[in-house]
């Protein structure tokens, strides 16, 4: 093994791995606002919007991301919406979260008991106000786990816009050992790099399971 | 005395099950009546209808005289500020206090400011006994304190009618009283209550007039003491024996 070139290097891969950490936080601010639009899509009781959002969760959970990022990257410019690359890797790994917390949230808010729905009723709450101050809270907890665990995906997915020349930390890896042949030593450490900013979200997520949602009990 | 509320050849069906079959009853303002007779007879059903948790498929309900319609949601919302109601389960919101929970119908139904919802929910918390307790959360109280915090929830609103759906039967023996003693000091208060109960001795000593459902219909209406000593219909009768010998 040789460490030199890793030393060599390292200043490149952290600085990719600034953008892999940039393009995962845009995406998973932008893919859980456009997940919860979709999920109170989902859970409508008007059938055009909730099939729209079941339609787009089957879609896109049932093609490849990979796919994803080519459609988005080469295919939409010949219908006439271009853009660089930068855009189009954001666009395609939020649809991609989008598609995966429509079912998180929707999972997570079917846990809060009707009774307590019906509470809000019974004092002339207004449907809207319901969810924002009584369902959507009592649904953090549950959707917390899950949520990290996507987020988790995300940030793994985003070496998946590498494809389209976008310098993340796998398309930075590949120009590396291409000039220097360094397959195992440059591909280890960005491996390591990647899960070292999985760590920070799996400890992340301990922690808020410790904090978030207990409500004096235990 | 003039009625508050007015159910006439109220129909509810679960699919092909008549849960009501065509309910009729009156009750005057400042009236308690206590809604009885074995499971699975309506009794809650009927309640629920009253604050549309339910939908009737036919007949008619009027609150203060005026007609429900099964319309849009701001006239039901208007239709529930009037009508407060107590859960068996309680039902308090698990992620907010006990003063939350009070504050958050002046707060976000009727609007209030904020001092002025806190003064009304402190004030309410006292009234039940819980103004020690005012920043637990529900899961830190015992089932009767929080049955009280939710009675304090429904007063809030400083509703027309209270609707109580088995408020004890979810509880520990030994926490009944301190619900049904809050329930005894406001129809000394003269709040007008409907009062779905299994606690006989409380219909008895409380309600002006008892209920009797059975099959999902209202088969007698009584005064307590009428009721309870001298039951007509053969199922009132069966009821009453029945419940006597566990007492």
């Amino acid at each position: 093994m040789d460490v030199s070139v890793i030393l060599t290097y390292l200043p490149f891969l952290l600085k990719a791995a600034g953008w892999t950490i940039l393009l995962s936080a845009i995406s998973l601010v932008l893919g859980m606002l456009i997940g919860l639009g979709f999920t109170f899509m989902r859970l409508s009781t008007n059938r055009l919007l909730s099939r729209t959002a079941w339609t787009f969760v089957w879609l896109v959970r049932g093609t490849p991301m990979l796919m994803q990022v080519f459609a988005i990257y080469y295919w939409l410019p010949t219908v006439g919406i271009l853009m660089p690359p930068l855009v189009a890797a954001i666009v395609s790994l939020s649809i991609n979260a989008a598609a995966y917390y429509v079912d998180i949230f929707r999972a997570a808010i079917l846990t809060v008991p009707r009774g307590l729905v019906e509470a809000g009723e019974a004092i002339g709450m207004r449907p809207w106000q319901i969810r924002w101050r009584i369902v959507l809270p009592l649904a953090v907890r549950p959707a917390l786990p899950p949520s990290i665990g996507q987020a988790i995906n995300a940030v793994k997915n985003t070496s998946l816009v590498s494809v389209i020349s976008v310098q993340e930390l796998t398309a930075t890896s590949q120009a590396i050992y291409s000039s220097t042949y360094k397959i195992a030593e440059i591909l280890g450490t960005a491996s390591l790099i990647y899960l070292a900013i999985t760590t920070v979200l799996a400890v992340l997520q301990s922690w808020l399971e410790e904090r978030l949602g207990n409500y004096g009990a235990r | 005395m003039k009625p508050v509320i007015e159910l006439d050849g109220i129909e509810k069906s679960y699919g092909s099950t008549r849960v009501l079959k065509g309910a009729c009853l009156s009750v005057a303002e400042g009236e308690i009546v206590a809604v009885i007779g074995p499971s699975g007879a309506g009794k809650s059903s009927l309640l629920r209808v009253v604050n549309q948790l339910e939908r009737h498929q036919g007949g008619e309900l009027r609150i203060d005289g005026v007609r429900v319609e099964a319309g849009d949601t701001a006239s039901l919302a208007a239709l529930r500020r009037q009508v407060g109601m107590v859960f068996q389960q309680f039902n308090l919101w698990p992620h907010l206090s006990a003063l939350q929970n009070v504050m958050e119908g002046p707060r976000t139904v009727l609007r209030l400011p904020r001092d002025e919802s806190r003064a009304r929910a402190l004030a309410l918390l006292e009234r039940v006994g819980l103004g020690a307790h005012r920043d637990k959360f529900p899961a830190q109280l015992s089932g009767g304190q929080q049955q009280r915090v939710a009675i304090a929830r429904a007063l809030a609103m400083q509703p027309r009618v209270m609707l109580f759906d088995e408020a004890t039967s979810a509880l520990d023996p030994t926490l009944v009283q301190d619900v049904l003693d809050v329930m005894t000091a406001l129809a000394a208060d003269r709040m007008t209550m409907l009062v779905v109960t299994h606690e006989m001795r409380f219909a008895r000593e409380v309600a002006d007039r008892i209920v009797f459902m059975a099959g999902g219909e209202i088969l007698e209406v009584a005064p307590p003491d009428v009721f309870f000593d001298h039951p007509i219909h053969p199922l009132a009768r069966r009821f009453v024996a029945s419940v006597s010998s566990h007492s």
